[in-house]
C-alpha cells in the first residue's frame, strides 16, 4: 500500500531555528549550538523514518453494522491489524490506533454502498503530513432512512378515533399519551389502555400510494412502520406498486432499499 | 479547585517547556525581573486577565532593571544586551500567556534556549540544552498520543536514530579555526595562591582541595613540573621578582609532548605549563624565563591544547648579580658545615655535594611548621628546627646554592601526582616551590626530594594507625578514584564536545585516515547496535502480534471476507479451531499470561 509524504507548513519555523542555532554556532564557535542545530536536523530523518513506518502499518479491517440506513450515523468497526500512532480517518483522530475502534460514518442515500477505500492521515511524529488509502472494498445496503410519523401516533390518530374496541388494559411501555388509561394514573399505577386495532393477531397493511409525500419520504415511512411493527411483534404487509410484500422485514426492507 | 479544573493539558504542556527553558535564565536575570516571573505565575494562577496591569509592571520593573545600561556602552556590552532580550521575551511570555495558548507562547521555549546558549557555555548547560529537546520532544509526543509510556517510547526511538547523525555532523561539519567567543560568564576563582612574592612564613598550609587545573597528555611525561612564575630577589622573609635579569636561552629542546590543559580562574595572569612550553598561545606571552603569563588576569576557564618539550638546556648569556645574592651575616652554621664543600672546583660535583648535605641534615617535610627566623632559613631548617614544607625547602637550598658559589633561583608552580589514565588533575594543594641552580646550565633540583622520610623511623608506631585505618582508608581512596573517574569523564566531554575544534576535527581525520578497517568496524558495529535497540522497542509485542503473522499466512491461502472468527472456522481445522477459541477468549473474555502464553506456542507449532 503506497502513500504520499508532505512537509507539514508549520515545519518551516523548524528549519529556521536549525538555522539559527548553526549559524550562532559558527560565528561565536558555540558547539552546544550546533549540537542543539544537529539534533533538530537528525530529527527531521528520524521523523520521515517513523513517520513512514507508522503510515505504512496502518491497516485494519472494516465492520459494518448489519442494518444500515441512509443520513443516519453509525459506527463502523475498524479493526486495526497493527499498531500505529496519530492517524485521521475520516476527521476522527485515533491517538493510538489498535485492535478494535468505532468510526462514526454516514451514507446519505439508499441502496448498495460501496466503500472502495478510506483515506489515512497522518501528521506523526511532527514535521510531516502522510496520506495513505487504506483499501476496503466492500458493498453493503443501505435501508431507506428512517423517517415520518411514528406507528402508534399512526394507530392511535387514526384508529382509536372511530369504532375500535377496548380490548384490556396492559403495563406501559412507553406508549403514546392517547393510550394512556388515565384513571390509573391516580391510583399510582401506569397502564395503558389495549384496543383491538393493536391486536398481534391482526395484521397492518402498509400502502406506498397512500402515504402523502415524495418517493423518498414514502420509503422511509414504510421503513420506520415497518421497524416498529417489528419491534413490537405486530403482523403486517407492504403494498408497493401493487405488489404484496410479505415476511421477513429483511427482504422487505431490501426491496425498499432497492426501489 | 476551579482553576486546576480549567487547567487544559494543552497549556500544562506549553508552561512545562517554558519553565524548563526559563530555569537557566532565572539566575542571570536582574532581581526585578526574577520578582516578576514571580508576579506573572500569581496572576497566571489567578485567572483574570490582568493583561494592562502585568504589561505595565513588567516594563517598570524593566526599566528598573536596565535604566542604567540604557546608552551605548550598556547595550554594546553582548551580555547586557542578551539580558535585555531575555527580559523582554520574558515579559512578553507572561503577557502571552494571560491571553491562552498561541503561536508565540509555543516558540519562546525555543527561543528561551538559544539565548541561553550565549550566556552559558559549560558542561552543564550541554546536558541541560539535550534534556530541553528531549523533553519538548517528549511533550509533543504526550500531546499527540496521550500515552506517558508510549511518547517516552517513542521519544527514546527518535534520540537513537538521531544520534548517529549527530555524531557524523558534529563531528565533520565545517569549523572555523579560530578561538571560541569569550561571552558568559565566570565562576568564582580558584585561590591558588600564587602571586609576584613567595613568603617564607611559617604559617600552616591551607590543604585545598579545589582544582586549579585538568591536564590530559598524549604521551605521558616523567615528571610533572608545571613552571609558573621564576624568582631571583630574595627579600629575607619573601622572595620576588627581579627584572635585571637576562632572558634564559633555550638550547636542544628535545621530547615533545602535546596536551590539553584546562585551567581554572585564578584571578591571576599566571599560567602554568609543563616544563618547557616553547610558545605561548593568543593572548599570553612567553616570559624570558620560559614561563607562559596572560595578557590580563584569568577570569575565565582556559581550554587548551599546548606543546612542551620535557627534555631542554636553559642557559644564561651572562650570571646576573641577583642570582648570587646572600646576606652572609645569616647561616653562620651552614656556612661553616659547608666550607669545604664550597672548595669543589667542579660546579655539577659542587651541587651534588650540597645535594648530599642538604639530604644528610634530615629534615622533615611537614604542612604544619614551628616558628623560623626567615633570614636565617637555612640554619633554621637544616640545623634548627627540622622542619617545614616546599616554601622553607626551596629557599633554604636556593640560599645555601648561593652561600657555595651558585647562582640560584626559586620557580613556583604545581607538581601534580593525582592521575586516571593520561589525565591528570592538579589540585590548589599541589602548589609547589623548587629551586633551580645554575652550573653551566640551569638545573632543576627539588629540595622536597631529599626530605627526611618520616615513615623510616616511625615505621612501628605508624604500622599499627596504617592498620587500623587501613578500612576506612580504602574506601576514601575508593571514592577519590571515582571522583577522579567523573573528572576525567567531564574533561573528556569538554575535549571532545565543548571545545572541539578545526584541530581536533583534523587530528580525527588523520586518526581515521590511519586506522580505516578498524574505524568503518566500529562504525557498523555502532550502527548495529541502535538499530538493534530501535528494532527491539519497536518490535511487535503480545499474542495479537503473532496472530496477526498467521492470519498474513492464511490469507495468502484463502481470501479474507469476514471475521476473524469466522474466517478461522471456515478452513475446518482442529487446530486452527483451538488457535480462534482461545484468541476470542483472550481478546474479549478473560485475559491471563498462561492462556497468552499457550497461544503463543499453538500459533509457532501450527504449519
Amino acid at each position: 500500500m503506497k502513500f504520499k509524504k508532505y512537509f507539514s507548513k508549520k515545519c518551516y519555523l523548524l528549519l529556521l531555528a536549525i538555522i539559527l542555532f548553526l549559524t550562532a554556532g559558527y560565528f561565536h564557535s558555540n558547539n552546544i549550538s550546533y549540537l542543539v542545530g544537529f539534533f533538530l536536523i537528525s530529527f527531521l530523518f528520524a521523523f520521515a523514518v517513523l513517520g513512514c513506518l507508522n503510515i505504512k502499518k496502518v491497516d485494519f479491517d472494516v465492520i459494518f453494522p448489519k442494518k444500515i440506513f441512509a443520513n443516519t450515523p453509525f459506527d463502523l468497526i475498524l479493526k486495526f491489524k497493527n499498531k500505529s500512532y496519530d492517524i485521521y480517518i475520516n476527521h476522527t483522530h485515533f491517538k493510538i490506533a489498535q485492535g478494535s475502534k468505532t468510526l462514526s460514518f454516514i451514507i446519505k442515500k439508499r441502496g448498495y454502498f460501496i466503500l472502495d477505500e478510506l483515506e489515512v492521515i497522518s501528521t506523526f511524529p511532527v514535521c510531516n503530513k502522510f496520506v495513505k488509502k487504506v483499501k476496503v472494498n466492500k458493498k453493503v445496503l443501505v435501508y431507506p432512512e428512517i423517517k415520518g410519523e411514528s406507528l402508534k401516533d399512526f394507530i392511535s390518530k387514526n384508529v382509536t378515533k372511530g369504532s375500535d374496541e377496548f380490548d384490556s388494559l396492559k403495563a406501559y411501555e412507553g406508549e403514546g399519551l392517547n393510550l394512556i388509561h388515565w384513571g390509573s394514573v391516580a391510583k399510582g399505577e401506569i397502564f395503558v389502555k389495549k384496543f383491538e386495532s393493536l391486536n398481534k393477531t391482526k395484521k397492518f397493511v402498509f400502502d406506498y400510494s397512500k402515504i402523502k409525500g415524495d418517493k423518498e419520504f414514502r420509503l422511509s415511512q414504510i421503513t420506520k412502520w415497518v421497524l416498529e411493527a417489528e419491534k413490537m411483534g405486530l403482523k403486517y404487509k407492504v403494498i408497493l406498486d401493487g405488489n404484496y410484500l410479505d415476511g421477513n422485514s429483511d427482504e422487505i426492507l431490501k426491496t425498499l432499499a432497492l426501489y | 479547585m476551579g482553576i486546576v479544573m480549567k487547567y487544559s493539558k494543552h497549556l500544562l504542556y506549553i508552561d512545562i517547556a517554558l519553565i524548563v527553558s526559563f530555569l537557566p535564565l532565572f539566575f542571570v536575570v536582574p532581581i526585578f525581573m526574577k520578582l516578576y516571573f514571580f508576579i506573572g505565575i500569581v496572576f497566571i494562577l489567578l485567572k483574570k486577565s490582568y493583561i494592562k496591569t502585568a504589561a505595565i509592571i513588567g516594563f517598570i520593573l524593566f526599566f528598573l532593571s536596565f535604566y542604567q545600561s540604557f546608552n551605548f556602552y550598556g547595550i554594546s556590552r553582548f551580555n547586557t544586551f542578551i539580558i535585555m532580550l531575555i527580559s523582554l521575551l520574558e515579559i512578553g511570555v507572561i503577557l502571552q500567556r494571560l491571553k491562552g495558548v498561541n503561536f508565540y507562547l509555543l516558540i519562546s521555549p525555543m527561543l528561551f534556549l538559544m539565548l541561553s546558549m550565549f550566556l552559558f557555555k559549560n558542561i552543564f548547560m550541554l546536558f541541560y540544552a539535550v534534556f530541553e529537546i528531549f523533553l519538548a520532544m517528549f511533550l509533543i509526543l504526550l500531546y499527540k498520543i496521550d500515552s506517558l509510556k508510549e511518547a517516552l517510547k517513542l521519544n527514546f526511538i527518535i534520540f537513537l536514530i538521531s544520534l548517529p547523525f549527530v555524531i557524523v555532523l558534529f563531528l565533520f561539519s565545517p569549523r572555523k579555526s579560530y578561538f571560541s567567543s569569550s561571552f558568559g560568564f565566570h565562576q568564582g576563582f580558584v585561590t591558588s595562591g600564587f602571586s609576584n612574592k613567595m613568603y617564607v612564613s611559617d604559617n600552616a598550609v591551607i590543604n585545598s582541595n579545589q582544582v586549579v587545573m585538568e591536564v590530559s597528555f598524549s604521551k605521558m611525561p616523567k615528571e610533572f613540573y608545571f613552571r609558573g612564575n621564576v624568582l631571583y630577589k630574595n627579600f629575607g622573609t619573601y622572595w620576588g621578582e627581579s627584572f635585571a635579569v637576562p632572558k634564559d636561552i633555550l638550547k636542544n629542546p628535545k621530547n615533545l609532548i602535546v596536551y590539553r590543559e584546562k585551567m581554572y580562574p585564578t584571578n591571576r595572569r599566571y599560567f602554568f605549563a609543563l616544563d618547557l612550553p616553547v610558545e605561548a598561545f593568543k593572548g599570553a606571552y612567553l616570559t624570558k624565563f620560559y614561563t607562559i603569563k596572560l595578557n590580563k588576569p584569568l577570569k575565565k576557564i582556559i581550554n587548551i591544547k599546548l606543546n612542551s618539550f620535557t627534555n631542554y638546556t636553559l642557559k644564561l648569556p651572562f650570571i646576573p648579580l641577583v642570582a648570587l645574592e646572600v646576606n652572609r651575616h645569616f647561616n653562620k652554621k651552614t656556612q661553616k658545615a659547608i666550607k669545604d664543600i664550597v672548595k669543589i672546583k667542579n660546579k655539577n660535583k659542587r651541587l651534588q655535594a650540597l645535594i648530599d648535605f642538604f639530604a644528610s641534615r634530615k629534615v622533615v617535610y611537614t604542612l604544619k611548621p614551628p616558628k623560623m627566623n626567615p633570614f636565617n632559613i637555612v640554619d633554621e631548617l637544616l640545623f634548627n628546627k627540622k622542619r617545614g614544607y616546599c616554601v622553607h625547602f626551596a629557599s633554604a637550598f636556593a640560599l645555601l646554592a648561593r652561600l657555595a658559589g651558585l647562582p640560584s633561583r626559586i620557580v613556583t608552580g604545581f607538581v601534580g601526582d593525582e592521575f586516571y589514565k593520561n589525565y591528570m588533575v592538579i589540585r590548589a594543594k599541589d602548589a609547589h616551590a623548587w629551586v633551580e641552580v645554575y652550573t653551566d646550565k640551569w638545573v632543576r633540583v627539588d629540595p622536597v626530594d631529599f626530605a627526611y622520610n618520616i615513615k623510616k623511623t616511625q615505621k612501628e608506631n605508624i604500622n599499627k594507625n596504617i592498620n587500623n585505618a587501613k578500612n576506612s582508608e580504602n574506601s576514601q581512596k575508593l571514592k577519590e578514584d571515582k571522583n577522579l573517574f567523573f573528572m576525567y569523564l567531564r574533561f573528556k566531554i569538554e575535549e571532545w564536545v565543548l571545545n572541539y575544534d578545526v584541530f581536533t576535527q583534523n587530528k580525527l581525520i588523520n586518526y581515521i585516515k590511519t586506522y580505516k578497517k578498524q574505524v568503518i568496524i566500529s562504525i557498523i558495529l555502532f550502527l548495529a547496535f541502535i538499530a538493534f535497540i530501535v528494532f527491539f522497542l519497536l518490535r511487535c509485542k503480545g499474542y495479537e502480534c503473532y496472530m496477526q503473522k498467521l492470519l498474513k499466512k492464511l490469507e495468502k491461502r484463502k481470501k479474507r471476507e469476514s471475521t476473524v472468527y469466522e474466517f478461522l472456522r471456515n478452513f475446518n481445522d482442529e487446530k486452527l479451531n483451538e488457535i480462534n477459541n482461545l484468541y476470542h477468549k483472550l481478546k474479549f473474555y478473560k485475559f491471563s499470561k498462561n492462556d497468552e502464553k499457550k497461544l503463543i506456542k499453538k500459533i509457532k507449532g501450527f504449519k
